[in-house]
This record gives structure tokens, sequence and C-alpha cells, in this order.
């Protein structure tokens, strides 16, 4: 029991390990031996990313949105480490919708912040390097690859997050779209998230109303290509 | 189609708001067949109104949270159903009575990130008169 239960744990903090390089704040441990999370700092002020994104959306989408998602999934974490010892299967089953939409949600949004930054620290700078050649090679070029995601991004139905991804297998660069807060391993194993952008309607509404199409042209000039093209770097040598 | 229980008191048939309602359902509710029906399925007004909140509040991305008529069981359901599919595709002999958008949109200008708060304050201009009226049709 004590094995099988450690095998989950080693497990699950391999798939979280993956993507907590924009985590940020280390995971507060526990005696009894359970992560639980926090939720990481911008490295910016909230109005520092205006005119793109207000400074009330970011406010609300860090303080509110994503907060409520670390403490929905300490709370789903607690229940799952009591329930596995007493390898009470039903609960534990029950618990894994809470745990992909709430620890989806963290790791997205974490994930999210690093993926912007205000004009004055270089963000809309296009990338350079071998991220920015790697797109031209996939894409045609980067305006290619920024009509594609904003295509893809204004024709999700519902909620959900478009993707800019290093498929570590195929050794290539793709788009990628996925519901809710599902992260983008759940499209494939071997896919790395380079660049996030949030089309959930709390993201853009309070700003842009319903029209998610000029979000997405106006984000771009705050994204922070040098977070991007660190992962790029790191996951494809 | 009345009750024989509703014909011959009529003062049954109405029900008097209580406190309770103005926290969870506040507002004109139903009246007639719909709202025996609602007694008999959840055990009071209030009790749907918590229901049909707690479901719509606990939706994991966008949809809507239904009151539903289950026209082969002959029952009220409550139901949510994922972005914009119909009620009719979580089973094809429910009838829409009483939907409730939970989509960002449909509250965040003025509920913020709060959604129950929106859900809580909805009840206030919920018509109950159109959902009886499709009740009534629809379960004779």
């Amino acid at each position: 029991m004590a094995a099988r239960s450690l095998l989950i744990r080693k497990t699950l903090a391999t798939v979280l390990r993956r993507d907590s390089a924009a985590l940020g704040a280390p995971a507060a441990a526990h005696s009894r031996g359970l992560h639980t999370f926090t939720l990481p700092d911008l490295s910016y002020d909230y109005g520092a990313l205006e005119p793109a994104i207000s400074g009330e959306i970011m406010e609300l989408h860090h303080k509110k949105h994503h907060q409520t998602y670390v403490t929905n999934y300490n709370k789903a974490l607690e229940q799952l480490h009591d329930a596995l010892p007493k390898g009470d299967a039903s609960t534990i089953v029950k618990l894994q919708s809470a745990i992909k939409f709430n620890g989806g949600g963290h790791i997205n949004h974490s994930i999210f912040w690093k993926n912007l930054a205000p004009v004055r620290e270089g963000g809309g700078e296009p990338p350079k390097g071998s991220l920015g050649w790697a797109i031209d090679e996939h894409f045609g070029s980067f305006e290619k690859l920024v009509q594609k995601v904003n295509a893809e991004g204004a024709a999700l139905q519902g909620s959900g997050w478009v993707w800019l991804g290093l498929d570590k297998e195929l050794k290539r660069l793709v788009v990628e779209t996925t519901a809710n807060q599902d992260p983008l391993v759940t499209k494939g194993p071997g896919l790395v998230p380079l660049l996030g952008i949030d089309v959930w309607e709390h993201a853009y509404y309070l700003q842009y109303k319903n029209v998610r199409p000029d979000y997405l042209k106006n984000i771009w000039k705050v994204i922070n290509w040098k977070y991007a093209s660190e992962v790029y770097d790191n996951e494809s040598s | 189609m009345l009750s024989l229980r509703a014909m011959l008191l009529p003062s049954l048939s109405s029900r008097v708001p209580s406190s309770s309602m103005a926290e969870e359902g506040g507002g004109e509710p139903p009246k007639g067949s719909l709202g025996w029906a609602i007694d008999e399925n959840f055990g009071s007004f209030v009790k749907l109104a918590q229901k049909v909140n707690a479901e719509g509040a606990a939706l994991q991305g966008s949809g809507w949270v239904w009151l539903g008529l289950d026209k082969e069981l002959k029952r009220l359901v409550v139901e949510t159903t994922a972005n914009q599919d119909p009620l009719v595709t979580k089973g094809p002999g429910l009838v829409p009575l009483l939907g409730i958008d939970v989509w960002e949109h449909a509250y965040y200008l003025q509920y913020k990130n709060v959604r129950p708060d929106y859900l809580k304050n909805i009840w206030k201009v919920i018509n109950w008169k159109y959902a009886s009226e499709v009740y009534d049709k629809e379960s004779s």
C-alpha cells in the first residue's frame, strides 16, 4: 500500500515537475509529505501591460481566478492524500476532475504570467535566435504564426487556451488548443508549452467585451519571447 | 392540469415567500402544477434553487444549468450542459423549462469572477409563468 502510494506520488510529482519551471514559488512541504502550491508573484505591476491588457483584468485574473485554482487544487490534493493510503478508489477517481481542472488552471496561468512582459522589458519584441528560426521553418514567417494562433484562438468554442508548443518527439513546433484548463500535455505527452494565450472570457471581457479577436490582435504587443526562447532552447537541446 | 388537491383547497396552490426564499430563489415562485412538481421532485422551491446554484457554480468552463422535464420518466431534473449544447443532448426526452447561462459573458461585467452572486440574484427575474406554460403543455 505504501509502495503504491509512493509510486503514484512520484508519478504525480514527475508530471508536475515537467511544467514546474514556471510555477514560481517552491511548493510548501508538509510534514506528512504532501506538497501544496502557492500563487506565484508577477514580475511586473498589474498595470504594466496596458493598454494591451488592462490593470483591472490583470488584478482580477491573478488575485481571484488564479488564486482560486491554487486554493481548490490544494484542497483536492489534500483529499487525495487522505484517500490514497486508505485505498478509497471511489474518492480517488472522483477527485480527478477537480485535480485536472484546478491543477491545470494553476499550471496554465503560471506559464501565462511568464509569457507576458511590459513593453519596456521586451514585451512584444519578436523572437530571435533558434526559436525565431524554428518559427520561420515551421510556419513560414512570424506573421503566419500569429495569424494561425489568432485564427485558432478566435474559433475556440467555449473556454480554453491556444498554445505554441514544441513537440519533442517530432522535433517541431505546433499550434494547439485545449479546452477549459486542460494543460497542453493532454494533447500529447511529448508537447512542451512555449506560449499559451488564455481565451477564457475572463481574460479579456472587461476590456474587449465580446470581441475576442481584438484581444488576440493586441496581446502580441506584450508577449515575452525571451521566456519562450529559453524554454525552447532548454527543451530542444 | 390541476391536481385534485389544488382544486379543492385553492389556498394551498399559492405559496407565500418565506425569508429563506429571499436568500435562495427570491422572486415570484411558480404556482400551479409546476410548483407542486417542484415540491414533489426536490422537496421545496428553495431546495431546487440551492441545487441549481450549486451545479451552476461548479460547472467547469462555459455552459448552462437547466431545470428540465423528463417526459419519459415523468419527473423534473436539474442538468448542466457544456458550451452551447442544448438540453436534449443530455437525453432525447428532456424538455427545457428554465435555463441559466453561466458563460462568463452572462455576468462578468457586473459580477466579475463571482458567479455565485449572479446565480443568487438571477432568481429575482426568473419568469416562472413561461416555465409553467411549457411544463403544462409538455406534461399533458
